[in-house]
């Protein structure tokens, strides 16, 4: 269906409380004398529907002792946050805080949340599939090809902390048992990272130095200043 | 006479007053300056007292005021200065993978110079 333009009004308001057009020009514009004569000299007059009769509620048993108060209704829907306009995917950028900071890396899709999914190339800069805020991001305007890229399977949930079974607190098994589960990353892990990684490799390695760029860090230098800098 | 203001290169097509011209470039409104905010340049065009902008162009055509103040050396130099402003991330780093090749090559060259005197 072709979208509803906005309304324009056939008596606009010239000062308020003062209209352009008079009352009988507007009834002659509006084609009441029209819809009259089609009725007959009549304005065409419907008859109330036959109101449903009410069907009749007994009045409750019980009574609770207390008046229990209602909560105000919440219909708040949660949005992600609104993406940046330099910030679209295959954009490489720049990670300002956390482990990662100063690393360059590339943008692959946001996330329902509102965060960002973002990889290193792991084999390049040492960064995994990740998310990453976009308030602690510089977007650059370089941008490498992620068209060979599937990130159909990425979500938040992907990213949740795995939930352990409770253990029994026998101290010895406490330790050695904690370590062991925490060392080991699942193969899958892995798996979808290379998966990933293939054709960024490939993309990035067509473009000149764009790996040596990918692999080093930002810093800012002497007589560096980043509100003047071109990102 | 082409006069250059902040970034780009203006015509004095008239004098005000004292403190004040009259200028005008192509891409600009006819406005005045203070001459505080002008330096002159060597770059004189063949006008009459405040010409049509027509004719102004036609004049700054003639004289060919954008390819001398693009050849001039303050002109190059605007030039660099806006391109280096201009830089992204990723050029900057190819900038200094350049640099860091030069500056090899020439210690290279430096270093066999030195052998040679030293021999």
């Amino acid at each position: 269906m072709a979208p509803k333009s906005a309304r324009v009004t056939r008596n606009p308001e010239l000062i308020p409380g003062v209209r352009k057009i008079s009352r009988s020009k507007m009834y002659h514009k509006r084609g009441l004398w029209a819809i009259k004569a089609k009725n007959g000299g009549k304005f065409p007059h419907h008859d109330k529907a036959p109101a449903a009769t009410p069907v009749v509620e007994k009045p409750p048993k019980f009574y609770p002792a207390d008046d229990i108060k209602k909560p105000l209704s919440n219909k708040r829907k949660p949005k992600p946050t609104k993406l940046r306009a330099s910030i679209i995917p295959g954009t490489v950028l720049i990670l300002l805080a956390g482990r990662f900071k100063g690393k360059r890396v590339v943008f692959l899709k946001q996330l329902s949340s509102g965060l960002l999914l973002v990889t290193g190339p792991y084999k390049i800069n040492g960064v995994p599939l990740r998310r990453v805020n976009q308030a602690y991001v510089i977007g650059t305007s370089t941008k490498v090809d992620i068209s060979g890229v599937n990130v159909e399977k990425f979500d938040d949930k992907y990213f949740a902390k795995q939930v352990e079974k409770k253990k029994k607190k026998g101290e010895s098994e406490f330790f050695e048992a904690e370590k062991q589960d925490k060392n080991a990353l699942p193969t899958e892990k892995k798996d979808d990272q290379k998966a990933v990684d293939a054709p960024l490799l490939k993309a990035i390695e067509a473009v000149a130095d764009l790996k040596a760029y990918l692999g080093a860090r930002f810093t800012l230098k002497d007589g560096m200043k980043p509100h003047e800098l071109m990102f | 006479m082409p006069f250059k203001r902040y970034v780009e290169i203006v015509v004095i097509v008239d004098v005000i007053d004292q403190n004040r011209a009259l200028v005008d470039a192509p891409d600009m409104v006819r406005s005045q300056m203070n001459f505080k905010r002008l330096s002159l340049t060597d770059i004189k065009i063949d006008i009459k007292r405040v010409p049509k902008k027509k004719t102004l162009i036609a004049a700054m055509e003639a004289a060919d005021v954008k390819g001398k103040w693009e050849k001039s050396s303050w002109g190059r130099k605007l030039i660099v200065q806006k391109r280096r402003a201009s830089l992204n991330d990723f050029d900057r780093f190819k900038l200094m993978l350049a640099k860091i090749k030069r500056a090899g090559v020439v210690r290279q060259e430096l270093a066999k110079l030195k052998k040679e005197s030293a021999a």
